[in-house]
């Protein structure tokens, strides 16, 4: 009953974002919001910028296969691993996802801070699961922007975060609360549409992903409309001993993010959201999980396989019980790689 | 030489005109095969060794026949030239392919031959030689994303078969 | 004064071709005999024996005398299968209304065709089977006679629906495929009687290869048959030793080695024979 109601205030698309007032002025509007938000990540990505006021060189060493012995001479704090792919060749710029920076999984978008040794990671590699992992957490931060976006100034969506779960399940998900006027509707298979459209409008924009590492009180800063998120800040900082949390945006949405993801949004090839489910918390909120499934540009699917894997999709992905299955058959087969892929 | 365009008219004859004529043609072809199953090899223009290849199956279909055959044996003796092959031909290669129904060879083509007429040249072997394969197949490893989900994709039918076939059969 | 021979021989050929009708029931009508002889004799105690032989015995005789007609198998080429094969379900139509014998180049024939300008409306002919040519549907074969010291072909057409009989008398062989050289050859060698009567033989005997090797006629003849192109076994050659020595400077022993010149038909004769043998049984 309550559907086409909710239906309603789906808005499809860019050209529905109008300025509609909050009833409750304690709440700012999304809009306002994500407004606020990048403008804090500008301005400390230009107080970052500005730590190096000399253009200091660095030299990059490459150890790939495709050039050996290649050594760029690079700007300190400016130069990205894309611009040391440009040097190669355009293969390098289109096909790399992640960088390795001495061992260490690098965006290709991040500013590198010392001379290293450098490789790029594709999808194609012989063990592509951090890539894999970086796709699937990209997916699921565009998901993020179009849900946040997808309603109407007054219906509040709160993002959590987005779960972990590994490739093999099948979905990447994010979890959601609504407005707790919109409890009980069920999304139909036309809002997914539309939210898979306005998905698909923001891949085809082909915005970048821009990393930026600040300290907890800035992301605080940020995220301080949001509790679940500065729960999340919390627990981040506590974990590396600088309390530096990692901020990603793309367009001028800012999330924080467990690692680094894709360089553009063009990557996506084929893009869907599929679920919605409710889980079931012991809290008084209606968390909701939000599912798709998507293949980047490299990894087409014929549509057959595509409508399965959609299809597939649809079944409420959690990381507990892939852990236990996967750690079966991993004692099963000799899998051991994927065991230690999915606790990470 | 082609005197008319009504000659170039092919009248469903399929060979190709090669050497001075028919004898000679057949000749020319009966050095490639023999070439071949000496070195399990070679590199030729690639319209003789096309030409050759399916006298070279042949031969190695009637060597199959077994070396108490008489006219296999005729066959070999016509198309080696070397008669130590002969023995080759029926105690290596015939066994070799005895599983296989056909397709004993392989041909693939190489750089145009840049020294004499830029010839259209091609390597043709047997199929199980000794030597290092010309052509590694190149696949998507088992952990790409697609193949994950796909992987994915198919323990679930696994599992949702799986608990049904025991009480099928216990029933 | 033909005709009139044949007018006068449409009635025992008529009885004849009646009893040729009733020839392959015959045999399973004598087992029964057989059968319902032993029955009688021992008329308190079932005996049940007798039938399995007969089985057997039918069994090997249909796996002996298997033919096919060689218009069914297809030409080597690069023709759509597919016309073939609609070919032969209209071959296989007409077979069903029509009994075509089994014959080989070598036999005597008699055939009897609509004619709407002979005494009768129906023309026989007997001559021995020269050439079978065609594939499908359009398969033909030439009968040859010689009528008053005239050589007399005639091709005919083997699906021909103006056919209306073709009765063989004498079932045999000869080494050639192809009897065109008796064109060549002495009159003697084409000339049949016209009120042959047909030879009987038995259902799985094998079919007898007459080794006749006949004499020609001097020079010209209408293809130089001592060339080994043609390969001519039938023909006993009365010529000087160096023509022939001559001749075989037109050998090609090469073609023997050609492989790529064969044509296995092994595999679809036995396909075909079975697709036909089905649909006759239907």
């Amino acid at each position: 009953m309550a559907a086409p109601w909710a239906a309603r205030c789906l808005r499809g698309g860019r050209d529905g974002r109008r300025f509609i007032t909050t009833p409750s002025a304690s709440r700012l509007a999304s809009d306002e919001i994500i407004q606020m938000r990048n403008e804090l990540f500008t301005k400390e990505k230009k107080r970052q910028l500005s730590l190096y006021p000399r253009i200091e060189k660095i030299e990059v060493k490459y150890v790939g296969k495709s050039h050996p012995g290649s050594v760029f001479v690079m700007n300190k704090a400016l130069s990205t691993p894309y611009n040391c792919a440009m040097h190669l060749s355009e293969w390098h710029c289109k096909k790399s996802v992640l960088a390795l920076v001495d061992g260490e999984v690098w965006d290709m978008y991040r500013p590198l801070t010392k001379s290293c040794e450098i490789q790029f990671l594709t999808f194609k590699d012989e063990d592509p699961e951090e890539v894999n992992k970086a796709y699937w957490r990209s997916c699921a931060m565009i998901m993020a922007c179009v849900l946040k976006r997808a309603f109407k100034d007054e219906y509040s969506v709160n993002l959590i975060k987005s779960p972990e779960v590994p490739v093999i399940s099948g979905a990447f998900c994010y979890d959601v609360i609504l407005d707790s006027r919109l409890n009980d509707w069920k999304p139909t298979k036309d809002n997914f549409r539309s939210l898979a459209r306005d998905a698909g409008m923001l891949i085809h924009k082909d915005l970048p992903f821009e990393a930026l590492h600040v300290e907890a009180k800035v992301a605080c800063e940020m995220f301080q409309h949001n509790r679940y998120k500065m729960e999340m800040i919390k627990q981040k900082a506590s974990q590396n001993t600088e309390g530096i949390v990692m901020l990603h945006r793309f367009g001028d949405f800012v999330d924080v993010s467990e690692g680094p993801h894709i360089p553009r949004t063009s990557f996506c090839y084929q893009y869907e959201i599929t679920a919605a489910h409710d889980l079931q918390t012991n809290k008084s909120e209606l968390i909701r999980r939000f599912q798709g499934v998507s293949l980047p540009i490299h990894l087409k699917a014929h549509h057959t396989v595509w409508h399965k894997l959609l299809e597939r999709s649809k079944r409420l992905v959690t990381e507990e019980r892939y852990l236990e299955a996967e750690d079966g058959s991993s004692e099963t087969k000799d899998g051991t790689e994927e065991g230690k892929s999915v606790s990470i | 030489m082609r005197l008319s365009v009504a000659a170039a008219i092919s009248h469903g004859r399929v060979h190709r005109r090669l050497g001075l004529g028919p004898r000679s043609r057949l000749d020319l072809l009966r050095n490639l095969v023999t070439a071949l199953v000496r070195h399990e090899r070679i590199e030729a223009p690639w319209a003789r060794a096309d030409e050759m290849r399916g006298y070279a199956e042949r031969l190695i279909d009637y060597a199959k026949l077994g070396d108490t055959n008489e006219q296999a044996m005729r066959m070999a003796n016509f198309w080696l030239t070397e008669k130590d092959l002969i023995h080759k031909l029926f105690k290596v290669l015939a066994p070799r392919f005895q599983p296989h129904p056909g397709k004993y060879t392989r041909l693939l083509q190489i750089p145009n031959r840049d020294s004499l007429d830029r010839a259209k040249m091609a390597v043709i072997e047997l199929k199980g030689n000794p030597y290092p394969p010309l052509i590694r197949p190149r696949c998507d490893s088992e952990k790409t994303l697609l193949n994950q989900l796909l992987k994915g994709y198919r323990e679930d039918i696994q599992r949702a078969t799986a608990p049904r076939a025991p009480e099928g059969t216990a029933v | 004064m033909a005709a009139a021979c044949g007018r006068l021989w449409e009635r025992p050929a008529a009885a004849l071709a009646g009893l040729a009708a009733a020839r392959p029931a015959a045999p399973r009508r004598c087992f029964s005999f057989s059968g319902y002889r032993s029955y009688s004799d021992g008329e308190p105690e079932k005996f049940k024996p007798p039938p399995k032989p007969v089985i057997i015995d039918k069994q090997k005789q249909s796996v002996e005398r298997r033919f096919l007609s060689p218009e069914f198998i297809p030409p080597r080429g690069r023709t759509n299968p597919l016309k073939f094969y609609i070919e032969r379900k209209d071959m296989i139509q007409r077979r069903k209304v029509f009994n075509i014998p089994e014959f080989y180049v070598g036999s005597i024939l008699a055939v009897t065709t609509a004619d709407p300008y002979a005494n009768g409306k129906a023309s026989r002919f007997v001559g021995i089977c020269i050439q079978r040519g065609g594939k499908g549907l359009g398969a033909t074969f030439v009968l040859r006679n010689v009528i008053e010291d005239q050589g007399v072909e005639i091709c005919y057409e083997l699906y021909n629906p103006r056919i209306q009989e073709i009765k063989v008398l004498k079932l045999e062989k000869r080494l050639d495929d192809n009897l065109m050289y008796l064109r060549d050859a002495l009159p003697e060698y084409s000339t049949f009687d016209m009120n042959m009567k047909p030879e009987s033989r038995l259902d799985h005997e094998e079919i007898p290869v007459n080794k006749l090797q006949v004499r020609m006629k001097p020079k010209p003849w209408s293809k130089r048959w001592e060339r080994p192109k043609y390969n001519i076994k039938g023909i006993k050659f009365e010529l000087p030793e160096e023509k022939m020595k001559e001749a075989q400077k037109w050998n090609k022993p090469w073609l023997e080695f050609d492989m790529l010149r064969e044509y296995d038909t092994s595999k679809i004769e036995e396909k075909i024979w079975k697709e036909v043998n089905e649909e006759l049984k239907k």
